[in-house]
């Protein structure tokens, strides 16, 4: 009874801290509302959609085929991809990358005609390119390719005709070759136009539509946000007990009579009704306000569960660690910010081109991991083993710290 | 005089704590290198980062094993293929993150290439991935239509030749398979080809550089991070001040209002500047970075960055009450500025609208100075611009926070 | 039967590493009294409180709570104190009712029981119409009146005060030493710190002085100032420095000690009306000017300069 007295109290000095509320709720939400406004609200109607890549070009091709790629690039179908500026020179075609007015420019070479109509030679279209850039560089790059790739087809496909012909004495006319060449290209054109070949499929099975990345995105970024500010309250509750250390009032409890387990008890008591509120909280604002989709309900209150007790263990051992407030800060400030930006290492790996998966492995280090993983796994509606594993690597791990902490605080106050 | 020895002051004060050195050094390098990694790939042998791509060839035909092979020469996807997985196996590679994607050769995948009724192909990806997915989908696609290339001229020289003589079953399938290898051979060393070339890099070592290091993006963001977090030391200073009357009494020695914040102000962007210079100096020497290719550039952008985070301080330092109050109001504006200025994600992956509005923090112009200069060696010809801005920034924040500052 | 004592200390030792902060002391405080430990900061004093309040345990010997050990009956033995700390112990934070709630919950009150106690308080205190202010919001005073008035929840048999009017204004010192009588008159032990000698003297039954981790005299107001005797001290101010320069005076008739300063000195004379023309006469022959006298009948700071040689305020 007593150590829910020490609870309820604790609660009551919290929700009315500017400090408390801050980091329980606005800055998670603040994080969550950025995120989403840089990708979008996340909700059913939310587009990735990106900006036309400024491109510029220069023509150097003393045959056609650089104009028909340039043509085909500048056209209507492909606006909303590119904005393309054909230049004069090469010169300001790059001086414009190097001023940032376009993110690429393509450099046709002049014998690039020549080179695909003959059986010598070599041409190279050059994509120079904003180095700080990735994505519409690599965009324009692939485009390009694809053209050049067509062309390719179509020289080689000419070639091979003519290289067999020839072994068997024949020869090949120009309008048959000229034939060849076309059949090659609108069949290969043909089919680019139907579309793309190669669809996305979630490792569950799902179709990926076109923005359910987007979606998931801002839910992992929420998720990691909830339990990385989850675990930061579980530590605040704990430095109370370090906070009425140094005012007195811990000396007071302990003149009253109750034992230094019931006050423990009750701090941790506090930590984890703190961290359920703001749990519940966060995730009813992120479905209501960001419709970010938490996965099944019954999983999504085992994640909370488990995460509530996990925070308030993790953090009672944390600032067990603290022989003062000072050094508390230090904890605070640094190992939670450190295990907490671990722990969501998988969220940040999102946005790379390169991800390494050694880095979500190294995120087990710490209890956020495990429950980022376990909310992954719930909202991407991954196999029971997986959500399971994951659930009881946070309980498990949570138990031990829970345990070390009350001893580490019970043998202090022995 | 006294300005400069409050300043100091200050600064010993920080000093003494070691906590300083982690919040200033240690922390932001820690995240340097471990945002470095997250983006640096898989890393197969010490430099091979491509994605990992499992492979199930449910099809066994010469076809399916040409893709394979072409795939093996991608510089995007590196193909893993083992013959003890079955498509279960390969899914859940993909959903615990040890393989990036999985593609399935489905049976009959050959005999589609023959008569050009293509199969579409599914490739099983984590769909939060957005990046990798697209360099994925992308690599995937050209490759299949090269192959299909192969197979289309094969075909089309076939029935050319066709018109002109006579050949049996046997001598068509013969005639194909060489159109085949014929065009597999030519499609090694293809007429025209592209390449790409980067803005400040005029050789292959450079290039590579730009390629290659993951540190290019993490690092200038993680010192735009930690700076704004290394204030909120030098910001309770000023609450502590306030609140133990130090501040007053300062006042009480002639000291002006404007001399005393400037004093600090100081003190701040000192501290702020030597961490800058010393994790540059860090990046330069342990992670490749040429920081100092422009060295008067790179001076002048952290001086400006020091300043305008110290300018930042002051207000902080201004409006917060206590020392919580003083943290909150310090990782604030460290978590919004960082995120929406581009110091975790690059920002062309958010539209321009984003980018636009990001510019109003000071942590995006640090970003675009810190990676023209990283990136595209650049110097103070095109990094003047975030200089000056920062400048302003500086002068706005100090404006603010000395308007709001009071000493009781 | 043995008779038994609210508070019974029993050669009494704490040690913090080589630091001696009791040392043997032994002390038996009855039930409805009031008993000071006076002496200087240092002495020891709040080092034996926060043993008799369970809040360390001794290095050696006990302490009894009506029979109950501190050390073996803790909690049982708690249940009969009431600790006012020296420093304000309160939750700032919460209104002056939800400490008080706050607190009569930790000391095992509960639902009409604790309502009525708080008003109890409130009344005593007389805090009852700022009672759902927020402590902060509290002068110093009344912060410290709602210290004590959180050690009485319980109705404790004895109250603790560990220097309770420390760097308060006068007005609220007063209530408070008058709020420590009224306590006692209802029947309440009352163990009391001080560095002041008056508050002793006017409360206390009895006095433990205490110096250096040991008590070195006990009794009543009387028979402490016994110890000296009729022994008046007198106290002299010098124009100069004087540090070296009284070895002389020491033979002068009438004089018991004399403890000298920079310009002052302290001196123990069996009568002062006798002394003060030998000091002036020795004065003049030493080419010393006195430049003020103050003549103190025997009290406890003249028994704690002639037991220990210093002043109990330094």
């Amino acid at each position: 009874m007593k150590a829910l007295d020490i609870a309820i109290k604790d609660m009551k000095q919290a929700f009315r801290s500017l400090f408390a509320i801050a980091f329980m709720f606005v800055i998670p939400i603040l994080i969550t509302g950025l995120f989403a406004f840089i990708f979008g609200s996340g909700g059913e109607d939310t587009e990735i959609s990106f900006e036309p890549i400024a491109v510029q070009a220069t023509n150097q091709d003393t045959g056609e085929l650089g104009a028909i790629m340039l043509q085909i690039w500048g056209s209507d179908a492909l606006s909303d991809l590119i904005i393309l500026t054909v230049v004069e020179d090469e010169a300001s075609a790059r001086q414009a990358v190097d001023d940032k007015q376009a993110e690429a420019a393509i450099l046709i070479p002049a014998n690039f005609t020549e080179t695909l109509f003959t059986t010598s030679s070599h041409a190279e279209v050059e994509i120079y390119q904003d180095p700080t850039l990735t994505l519409g560089p690599g965009i324009v790059k692939s485009l390009v390719t694809q053209f050049v790739d067509t062309m390719n087809g179509s020289h080689i496909t000419v070639k091979v005709a003519n290289l067999q012909a020839a072994e068997r004495g024949q020869t090949l006319t120009p309008e048959q070759s000229e034939a060849l060449s076309m059949a090659y290209y609108t069949t290969i054109s043909g089919g680019a136009q139907q579309g793309s070949l190669i669809s996305l499929e979630s490792p569950g099975g799902e179709q990926q539509q076109a923005n359910a990345g987007v979606k998931s995105i801002l839910g992992f970024i929420m998720g990691g946000m909830m339990i990385f500010y989850a675990y930061f309250t579980g530590a605040y509750a704990s430095n109370t007990i370090l906070t009425e250390q140094e005012n007195g009032t811990l000396e007071r409890m302990f003149g009253t009579a109750t034992p230094p387990a019931v006050i423990i008890t009750g701090k941790l008591l506090a930590a984890a009704l703190m961290i359920f509120v703001q749990l519940v909280i966060l995730t009813a604002f992120g479905r209501l306000v960001f419709g970010i989709k938490w996965g099944a309900l019954g999983l999504l209150l085992v994640f909370i569960l488990v995460t509530t007790v996990g925070a308030a263990a993790f953090g009672m051992f944390a600032i067990s660690l603290a022989k003062d407030r000072k050094q508390a800060g230090v904890i605070m400030g640094a190992g939670l910010t450190v295990t907490g930006m671990l722990g969501m290492a998988g969220t940040f790996m999102l946005s790379s081109p390169t991800p390494n998966s050694t880095i979500d492995t190294l995120t087990l280090l710490v209890p956020q991991g495990w429950a980022n993983r376990a909310l992954l796994a719930i909202m991407e509606g991954l196999s029971p083993e997986r959500i399971w594993l994951s659930v009881l690597g946070l309980i498990v791990y949570s138990a031990v710290l829970a345990a070390l902490g009350f001893f580490r605080f019970q043998k202090r106050f022995a | 005089m006294r300005i400069l020895q409050l300043a100091l002051k200050d600064m010993k004060q920080l000093f003494q704590s070691w906590q300083t050195a982690f919040f200033l050094l240690l922390m932001p390098i820690g995240f340097t290198l471990l945002f470095g990694f997250m983006f640096s790939g898989n890393g197969g042998g010490e430099e091979d980062t491509r994605l990992l791509i499992g492979i199930m060839d449910l099809d066994q035909t010469e076809q399916s094993q040409a893709f394979i092979q072409m795939l093996e020469g991608s510089e995007t996807l590196r193909p893993v293929v083992n013959a003890d997985y079955t498509e279960e196996t390969y899914r859940k590679q993909v959903e615990i993150g040890d393989l990036n994607a999985a593609l399935v050769l489905p049976s009959g995948f050959g005999e589609s290439l023959a008569t050009g009724e293509l199969l579409p192909l599914t490739v099983v990806a984590d769909d939060t991935a957005l990046v990798a997915n697209q360099a994925i989908r992308a690599e995937v696609e050209t490759m299949y239509t090269r192959l299909f290339g192969m197979t289309l001229t094969a075909s089309i020289s076939q029935e050319t030749y066709r018109q002109i003589a006579d050949l049996s079953t046997d001598e068509q399938q013969a005639f194909y398979q060489e159109s085949l290898d014929l065009a597999a051979a030519e499609w090694k060393n293809p007429p025209a080809t592209v390449f790409s070339s980067y803005a400040g890099a005029e050789t292959e070592e450079q290039v590579e550089a730009i390629e290659q290091n993951a540190y290019i993006h993490s690092s200038p963001g993680m010192m735009a991070q930690f700076a704004i977090a290394g204030l909120i030391g030098a910001a309770e200073i000023l609450v502590t001040e306030r609140k133990s009357r130090a501040l007053s009494r300062m006042l009480t020695t002639g000291f002006s209002r404007m001399g005393i914040l400037t004093g600090h102000y100081l003190a701040m962007s000192m501290v702020i500047f030597l961490q800058l210079l010393v994790l540059a100096v860090f990046g330069q020497i342990f992670l490749d970075l040429k920081y100092f290719s422009s060295p008067v550039a790179t001076l002048l952008l952290i001086t400006a960055s020091a300043m305008v985070n110290g300018a930042l301080g002051l207000l902080i330092g201004a409006l917060a009450k206590s020392s919580d109050t003083a943290v909150v109001f310090s990782l604030i504006p460290m978590f919004i500025f960082a995120g929406l200025g581009g110091a975790w994600m690059p920002l062309e992956f958010a539209g321009k609208s984003v980018q636009f509005v990001a510019h109003f923090t000071p942590v995006a112009w640090m970003m675009d100075g810190f990676k023209d200069i990283l990136a595209r060696g650049a110097g103070l010809e095109t990094v003047w611009l975030p200089i000056v801005v920062l400048l302003g920034f500086a002068a706005l924040f100090f404006s603010l926070g000395a308007w709001r500052f009071r000493f009781e | 039967m043995e008779k038994q004592f609210a508070i019974e200390i029993k050669d009494l030792h704490r040690y913090y590493d080589d630091i001696k902060a009791v040392e043997g002391v032994s002390l038996q405080i009855e039930a409805g009294t009031v008993f000071s430990l006076l002496g200087p900061n240092g002495a020891g004093k709040s080092t034996t409180i926060s043993v008799i309040s369970g809040l360390l345990r001794p290095t050696e010997g006990d302490v009894a709570i009506f029979g109950k050990s501190i050390t073996g009956q803790a909690n049982a033995a708690k249940q009969h104190i009431g600790v006012v700390p020296q420093d304000i112990a309160l939750y700032e934070d919460l209104t002056c009712r939800e400490n008080l709630s706050f607190w009569g919950k930790m000391y095992g009150l509960r639902g009409t029981q604790l309502e009525s106690r708080i008003s109890e308080i409130l009344e005593m205190i007389e805090l009852a119409n700022r009672q759902k202010d927020k402590v902060e919001k509290y002068s110093g005073g009344m912060k410290r009146r709602l210290n004590i008035g959180v050690a009485l929840l319980h109705k404790p048999d004895i109250v603790i005060m560990d220097e309770p009017t420390v760097g308060i204004d006068p007005q609220s010192r007063r209530k408070i030493l008058d709020s420590v009588k009224a306590l006692n008159e209802q029947g309440m032990t009352v163990l009391y710190t001080t560095h002041y000698m008056e508050e002793a003297q006017e409360l206390s039954d009895r006095i433990a002085i205490m110096d250096h981790g040991k008590v070195i005299a006990e009794g009543s107001h009387n028979e402490l100032v016994r110890i000296v005797g009729e022994l008046d001290r007198v106290e002299l101010t010098f124009g100069t420095e004087i540090t070296d320069r009284l070895g002389e005076w020491q033979h002068l008739p009438g004089i018991q000690s004399i403890t000298p300063d920079t310009n002052a000195a302290s001196l123990l004379v069996e009568d002062s009306d006798q002394a003060l023309p030998l000091f002036f006469e020795a004065a003049a022959r030493d080419h010393l000017k006195i430049t003020s006298v103050t003549v103190h009948e025997p009290n406890l700071e003249t028994v704690f300069l002639h037991l220990t040689g210093r002043a109990l305020r330094e």
